[in-house]
């Protein structure tokens, strides 16, 4: 079940921002196209993002792809659990896959979709 | 709006040289005003083991490789690895979305391995896609993934692909002789029948046979009958499906240098 609770972007992440904190992930619709994730790079701890720069890439047996920033701001701490089980976003890419947590230090509301806005995006019934 | 189809044979390079030049393809087509397809068909000079994007290099014996002079490169694309010995690289670059091409990275498989498929059928080979699959071994020709090419249950082309925010990169090795079984020498013990990244359960069970699969259930142009098959025929043939299937007329450059920027 796509949440509520969260921002999308048109290239397919997710964002759930509070106290100026943003927890990052791709979305179910991602992570379904994808299929089988066998490898994720992160970027380090301490790494300055902008809003739209690539910051790590996801591996499935037989792609690469780029994954983006929603938002700009610093990374405070990336999944450890996605070394070992990248599958994990693959199962819940809402819950146990999320990819990373940043500060939030500029939005660009433009940029940032409600769960309905994603699912006109993807031409998906509401 | 007409989809504009460039191509080129374009020669031998390094394995940095070839790598830097398919991620220039793929930062042109994403840049061009217009929907633009990239194809090139090229070799490598000296033969060069790529291993894919996330492949960890201690599965590589770099002093063997050294030894034999071969270099070793990492690819911008997924996969497995492949010793670029005696065969032909494609590479094609295009923007997602292209309702000829798709989005999904297993409508873009699909389409661009039924151009492969229909280029070497021409030759008069029964090159057929496979179905479904799901290979994850250390070296790419050891398993036969979704929407490859096989003749005869033998895989004669491995491809990887990469997404970009709004283009995409696939690129794959034609076999052209047997030479890329001597991957088997520059494997360290472990890297080969042992899956290098995490993979769910079927995958990892296929590994086990992955040096049996790499020698004997892949095939090659020569043993095919085409030995004297040119890199010049196989890309004009080549853009010749992907023009029917992008409804453009296909058109010949001497290089992709005017393309892809300085």
């Amino acid at each position: 079940m796509r949440r509520a609770d969260v921002r999308y972007t048109k290239e397919h992440e997710w964002i759930r921002i509070e106290n100026g904190e943003g927890v990052v992930g791709i979305t179910d619709f991602a992570a379904g196209e994808l299929g089988d994730i066998v490898y994720i790079e992160l970027p380090e701890v301490g790494r300055r993002l902008r809003a739209g720069e690539a910051f790590g890439t996801i591996e499935t047996v037989k792609a690469v792809e780029e994954v983006y920033a929603p938002v700009t701001g610093e990374v405070i701490d990336v999944n450890p659990a996605l070394a070992d089980t990248p599958q994990r976003v693959n199962e819940d890419p809402f819950g146990d896959g999320w990819l990373l947590r940043m500060t939030v230090e500029q939005v660009d509301e433009a940029e940032l979709l409600s769960a309905q806005e994603y699912a006109d995006v993807l031409g998906e019934d509401a | 709006m007409p989809v504009e189809l460039v191509y080129a044979f374009e020669g031998a390079r390094t394995g940095a040289a070839n790598m830097e030049r398919d991620r220039a393809m793929l930062r042109a087509v994403e840049r061009s005003p217009h929907p633009v397809v990239l194809l090139r068909v090229y070799g490598w000079d000296p033969p060069t083991l790529s291993l894919g994007f996330h492949q960890a290099l201690d599965g590589v014996d770099l002093e063997a490789a050294r030894a034999r002079g071969i270099d070793v490169v990492r690819r911008p694309t997924g996969g497995g690895a492949v010793l670029h010995w005696n065969e032909w690289t494609y590479a094609i670059a295009g923007p997602l979305g292209l309702p000829q091409i798709g989005r999904r990275i297993p409508e873009i498989y699909a389409a661009l391995g039924e151009c492969l498929a229909a280029a070497l059928r021409g030759l008069g080979i029964d090159a057929r896609m496979a179905g479904e699959g799901r290979p994850g071994g250390f070296a790419c020709f050891s398993g036969v993934g979704g929407h490859e090419i096989a003749v005869g249950g033998r895989k004669l082309v491995g491809s990887a692909l990469r997404r970009g925010r709004r283009g995409f990169l696939q690129h794959g090795s034609i076999l052209a002789g047997p030479e890329h079984v001597r991957l088997l020498e520059l494997a360290r013990a472990g890297a080969l029948d042992a899956p290098t990244v995490p993979l769910p359960a079927p995958g990892a069970a296929a590994c086990a046979r992955e040096r049996d699969l790499l020698a004997r259930h892949t095939t090659d142009l020569r043993a095919l009958g085409l030995a004297d098959l040119t890199g010049g025929e196989l890309v004009t043939r080549l853009a010749a499906e992907l023009g029917a299937r992008l409804g453009s007329a296909a058109r010949a450059a001497n290089s992709l240098d005017a393309r892809l920027g300085p």
